[in-house]
């Protein structure tokens, strides 16, 4: 497509080892006019199910991947275009998209990165990067999360930077032992795998309990951050969703997990059997219920209320770093109005995402990234 | 200790059954709780490699009949670990049952220890329209099945037991709820065997749901044959649970 008044819908690619996705439904006509963020699809991978937001504005032109067909990660599936474009131009753009979807996965695609690990302090840390040129971010996932929290970001931010997610102590493939579940454990992690990829100064971005991390990280070393994006963070009021943090951490059987995590979405249906069995393997990992349990007492918890002062590590960065805030209006985990307790911060909140906006409103969590870099020096 | 013995094939297991039901099984019982027996009895069962009917037979109902048992039978290579490590750490004897043609079956499995707990069903496949209650080998005979059926627009629900003893009544109880429509499919003979006891379960506490009656695909009530064409014809296979599948949708009063 050399057309650039043409726009394509591509496939997205979900997590490191996506290669196909399937259209469950189409949001949109052809006709229909839509803006950057505007729902397009519903798209189901083996791992999950999710909605393509538009990328671009303009005119759906044409839809060309059918409800139930298999796509290949970045396989044209619609063409946004202005009226000038003519119905010629856009049918030849149609013939060479289909031809590509009707090739399927090229045999020469490869499969996931290979996972990485560095010894920080004798834990096995792995983490998993996308993405070969511009500066290094960091993403820290949250309390029972892992490096797949990021599927729907770390490839469409690798576009432009060299994009890491690990796995914290405790959590994916990193090793179990979390210690004393202090934040101690989780920051020195975090500044393992920088030390590992050998970044003088990367940006940080973290999710809840991954945030504190990062804000610790950043507070004890200022110089080696370049930014920070804080998701959902944990530590900027006492209350917390205790249900939650102990449900999960008690949850043995998917009847009993399910309604935990469903509390994570502002759209339930998002916890498909795939999400909860995947946590359940996880949980039933040697150590994980240890490390969860520590956790909890440790990093999150003092007694009912949140443990971490995340106000006083912003403090002590002391806008040295530009900062931004992110939280999801409907977050049933740590409600979004800390969020105005937050000083010395961009502040954003984003409707339609509850905990996890990263994965409910993804584009507007890459808009809130990108941004926060850019204003870095 | 917690002895890991593997006793070849389950149709071996006549020669040893006094000191696997009548004594193994029954030592905490008799003991007052005092003693345990944390043996893991391993062996092979199934038809499908030309062995013949002294080789060939699935013989875990047998097994699932006795108190003091537990009867683990897994359908893929993740379950087999994380079954096989809950029945080490398991202090009743377990009899863990391999099918011999699944041992060349490859699939995901994490280099960390796990264990999964007995008495959970997984759901391998989510379908509103019949349920298909299986183990073992046969999990995927009835996943080819769904797949063939969901091309003709009918989704079934497929449940691997995972284990026989304990059982996961509710994931089963609550599927047929949802769906109104119950087959079984079970490689052993079909007489006091898993598809009659899962028929029985539902049709007793399910029967207000069902809006068909309930379909099983087992084997034959022969011997393994040793013919290559009858040992293959024995064998239940993805056409009969589709026909099975579409007696009980097709079912009018």
């Amino acid at each position: 497509m050399t057309d650039d008044r043409i726009v394509p819908v591509a496939m997205p690619k979900w997590g490191l080892s996506m290669q196909l996705g399937k259209i469950t439904a189409w949001v949109v006509e052809e006709g229909d006019e839509v803006s950057v963020g505007d729902d397009l699809a519903d798209i189901e991978t083996e791992k999950i199910n999710g909605t393509l937001e538009a990328a671009a504005a303009g005119t759906v032109r044409r839809i060309i991947a059918r409800v139930g067909e298999d796509v290949p990660v970045s396989g044209t599936i619609a063409l946004i275009a202005p009226a000038e474009v003519t119905d010629e131009e856009l049918d030849a753009a149609v013939l060479q998209a289909r031809a590509v979807i009707d090739a399927g996965v090229p045999d020469d695609a490869g499969g996931a990165p290979e996972l990485q690990t560095a010894d920080v302090g004798g834990r096995k840390i792995s983490y998993a990067g996308a993405g070969t040129d511009g500066e290094v971010i960091l993403l820290v996932h949250g309390y029972g999360g892992d490096r797949n929290s990021w599927l729907f970001l770390q490839e469409p931010l690798a576009a432009k930077y060299r994009v890491y997610a690990l796995d914290l102590p405790g959590h994916g493939t990193s090793a179990k032992d979390v210690g004393d579940g202090f934040i101690g454990v989780l920051a020195d992690a975090v500044t393992g795998v920088l030390d590992a990829l050998g970044a003088g100064r990367a940006h940080l971005v973290g999710h809840s309990m991954g945030a504190t991390a990062a804000l610790a990280v950043a507070a004890a070393d200022p110089g080696r951050i370049a930014s920070l994006t804080l998701i959902a963070p944990a530590g900027f009021g006492p209350e917390i969703n205790l249900g939650y943090l102990r449900g999960f951490a008690d949850a043995q059987t998917r009847r009993e997990l399910k309604p935990v995590v469903g509390q994570l979405f502002a759209d339930e249906s998002l916890v498909t059997r795939q999400v909860v069995d995947d946590l359940l393997a996880y949980k039933r990992l040697d150590g994980v219920d240890d490390a969860l349990h520590a956790l909890v007492t440790g990093t999150l918890l003092d007694g009912d209320v949140q443990r971490a002062d995340s106000a006083a590590s912003l403090a002590a960065i002391g806008g040295a770093v530009p900062v931004t805030v992110v939280w999801g209006r409907e977050d049933r985990i740590i409600p979004a109005a800390q969020a105005e307790s937050v000083a010395g911060a961009e502040r954003r909140v984003v409707d339609g995402a509850g905990h996890m906006p990263h994965m409910e409103r993804p584009a507007e969590v890459q808009a809130a990234i990108e941004e926060t870099i850019a204003k870095s020096t | 200790m917690r002895p890991v013995a593997e006793l070849m094939f389950v149709d071996f297991m006549g020669v040893c059954f006094d000191q696997i039901y009548n004594q193994a099984a029954k030592f905490r019982y008799m003991f007052g709780g005092k003693a345990i027996t944390p043996v893991v009895i391993r062996t092979m069962y199934g038809a499908g490699l030309r062995a013949a009917a002294q080789h060939s037979q699935c013989l875990y109902p047998l097994f699932t009949h006795i108190p003091g048992l537990k009867v683990v039978l897994p359908a893929t290579p993740y379950d087999a670990k994380g079954l096989m490590i809950q029945a080490i750490r398991d202090n009743d004897p377990v009899m863990f049952f391999e099918h011999k043609a699944l041992y060349d079956m490859s699939g995901p499995v994490p280099e960390e220890s796990y264990a999964l707990p007995f008495g959970e069903a997984s759901v391998v496949r989510e379908g509103g329209d019949v349920t298909i209650v299986t183990v073992g080998r046969m999990v995927h005979t009835s996943l080819d099945a769904a797949g063939q059926l969901a091309a003709q627009g009918t989704e079934c629900e497929v449940i691997d037991l995972r284990t026989t003893s304990p059982l996961d009544e509710d994931t089963v109880l609550e599927s047929v709820e949802g769906t109104g429509r119950l087959v079984v499919v079970d490689e052993s003979h079909p007489r006091c065997n898993i598809a009659t006891d899962i028929s029985a379960l539902v049709a007793r506490k399910a029967f207000g749901a069902l809006r068909a009656p309930i379909e099983m695909v087992t084997a034959p009530h022969t011997p393994v044959p040793f013919s290559n064409a009858l040992e293959d014809l024995y064998i239940p296979d993805a056409q009969r649970v589709v026909n099975a599948v579409k007696t009980v949708t097709g079912w009018t009063p």
